[in-house]
């Protein structure tokens, strides 16, 4: 994978009033990654694409978009490259969900694109409502639009702002499927969700930010080894093994905590969750479950954040 | 500019500011064969010129508005970041627009007018049909940048529509009994221009009013500056939501 940023932050602050939306976040968007922008609401996220895109204005620090910021004069040639869907779809609700697509390709300086307007409006399942006026789609249909929108003219960064806001659970499946398989076709993605199972299962790369301020950034892998979120087992014993059991596997060095319901919570140097089951069975003790802990990003999240806020910033 | 022409095909409001202007259109034919031209070609005013002056304050609004009422400035500065290009792309929209608009119906009168009043005393005159288009014309442009500008300067649909009606029926005209400032009146300077181009005198009893056109005309081009230019910078210096 190239390391190259497409998008950039470089201590952008932004305040509304005395309410401080950004504290000096710095991150980049790796170019072929489908990048996740994780916080609460109202943690800053959407404040920062809105900078990143020229939407708002940074107080202080400065963003880079291919190179370009807000501004310079190349900057409207970076944004053509780039599709975005912020905040739900925007749509002119009396216009129908075609008409809606050719306008967008008309601003962007896209030539006759009917066939890619079909298709891409194939592939998040509008067909067959193309020429339906957008007041009339429910939420998730908007969504779906708005995402289509974004990917008129092949752009070469995504930005998606809560894209899943209003889909039912299948609608949500698609659209992360398709956006996950976006990076197939040179795409890269940056994602902005309060939903840490979105993440975890649609990106490889994460940003968590709280308060305005990045608190972590990495590879999933490297986000959830940083806040201590390794695995380690759970087993299940005869009621009056548990002491037993929680002796033996101490003495070979692994930590055991006791759990409910007759069963111990593992950790240490483990690498084959057999081992303990073997050294078990050994001393006449049989597990009756045993099962990985397998971290995720909720753990990590709740760690880093001190918890879901909703109300502590704007944006 | 293409999505700003695709924008104004794809939505109602457009459409219905057509339909008013030819619902306006066709009773002036009905009051040519009832009633014929009237004194000062009243027909062309009263089917053209009033109805087009205030369809082009609300489509002068609209162009703006409707990215403000519906949220998709957003959108439309996402793929294309520059606003004062977006500015200019909508008032040469409006130009166009406008100016098309007012000639064909103007062209279309001196045809169907005539043919309608053919039972009575009195024709329009090409030279007639040039003035009075060439003066509708101008107020038609004038209303439809002061909508737009307010439009921006309110950066809303509602108060755009409210403040530029309010302005150009009611603030403009209190202004202008204002001793001195009132002369400077951007309805006044329009008036000044209009009765130039329709060849009417200045004296009113006796007594001459009004300023050359020259004059007017500057003092039109200043108040129309001044209006795009506050609605420009709000414009350009906001946040977008």
């Amino acid at each position: 994978m190239s390391e190259t940023a497409l998008a950039s932050f470089s201590g952008v602050k932004r305040h509304f009033g005395n309410t401080v939306a950004l504290r000096g976040l710095s991150l980049d968007v790796v170019e072929g990654s489908v990048c996740g922008l994780l916080g609460p609401n109202g943690s800053g996220k959407t404040t920062a694409i809105r900078i990143l895109l020229g939407l708002s204005r940074a107080n202080a620090g400065s963003t880079s978009l291919f190179g370009s910021s807000p501004g310079e004069s190349d900057f409207a040639a970076a944004v053509r490259q780039t599709g975005s869907l912020i905040e739900g779809p925007a749509l002119y609700g009396r216009a129908t969900a075609r008409q809606n697509m050719k306008i967008q390709a008309a601003a962007r300086g896209l030539g006759n694109n009917s066939a890619e307007i079909d298709r891409l409006l194939g592939m998040v399942g509008l067909s067959g409502r193309a020429d339906t006026n957008a007041r009339g789609f429910s939420l998730g249909m908007k969504q779906r639009l708005g995402l289509a929108i974004a990917l008129l003219g092949g752009p070469r960064l995504v930005i998606l702002d809560e894209p899943t806001n209003g889909l039912d659970p299948s609608g949500i499946v698609e659209i992360r499927e398709l956006i996950k398989r976006l990076p197939e076709s040179g795409v890269t993605v940056l994602v902005s969700s309060h939903l840490l199972a979105e993440v975890q299962l649609m990106c490889d790369r994460v940003t968590i930010i709280d308060r305005g301020s990045m608190v972590a950034d990495g590879t999933m892998a490297e986000i959830l080894a940083q806040a201590g979120a390794e695995g380690g087992y759970r087993i299940k014993v005869a009621a009056g093994e548990v002491e037993a059991a929680t002796r033996i596997l101490s003495e070979i060095g692994l930590e055991v905590m006791p759990a409910q319901n007759s069963e111990l919570a593992i950790g240490g140097p483990i690498d084959d969750g057999s081992q303990i089951s073997c050294v078990l069975a050994g001393s006449g003790i049989y597990v009756s479950e045993l099962r990985r802990n397998n971290p995720d990003l909720e753990g990590v999240f709740l760690a880093l954040t001190g918890g879901i806020d909703g109300e502590r910033t704007q944006g | 500019m293409r999505a700003e022409f695709a924008k104004v095909r794809s939505m109602p409001t457009p459409f219905w500011c057509a339909f008013a202007a030819l619902v306006f259109f066709l009773g002036g034919i009905a009051g040519c064969v009832i009633w014929g031209i009237g004194q000062e070609s009243a027909a062309l005013d009263l089917g053209i010129g009033i109805p087009t002056s205030i369809i082009a304050i609300v489509f002068g609004v609209w162009l703006f508005g409707v990215e403000y009422g519906q949220n998709t400035l957003r959108r439309t500065l996402t793929a294309d970041p520059r606003r004062m290009r977006l500015i200019i792309s909508k008032l040469i929209v409006l130009l166009v627009i406008i100016a098309l608009v007012t000639v064909l119906l103007h062209l279309l009168a001196f045809v169907l007018y005539n043919l309608a009043a053919s039972g009575h005393d009195g024709s329009l005159s090409a030279e007639t049909v040039f003035r009075y288009g060439a003066s509708s014309l101008l107020e038609n442009v004038v209303n439809g940048i002061v909508g737009m500008a307010f439009a921006l300067i309110t950066a809303s649909m509602a108060g755009g529509m409210t403040i530029a009606l309010v302005f150009i029926f009611i603030l403009d005209g209190i202004i202008s009994i204002i001793p001195r400032v009132g002369d400077y009146t951007l309805g006044l300077a329009v008036v000044d221009i209009s009765n130039s181009i329709l060849g009417f005198s200045g004296e009113f009893f006796g007594e001459t009013i009004g300023r050359s056109w020259e004059v007017a005309t500057l003092i039109m081009i200043a108040w129309l500056l001044l209006l795009m230019a506050l609605g420009a910078l709000r414009f350009v210096r906001s946040d977008v939501k």
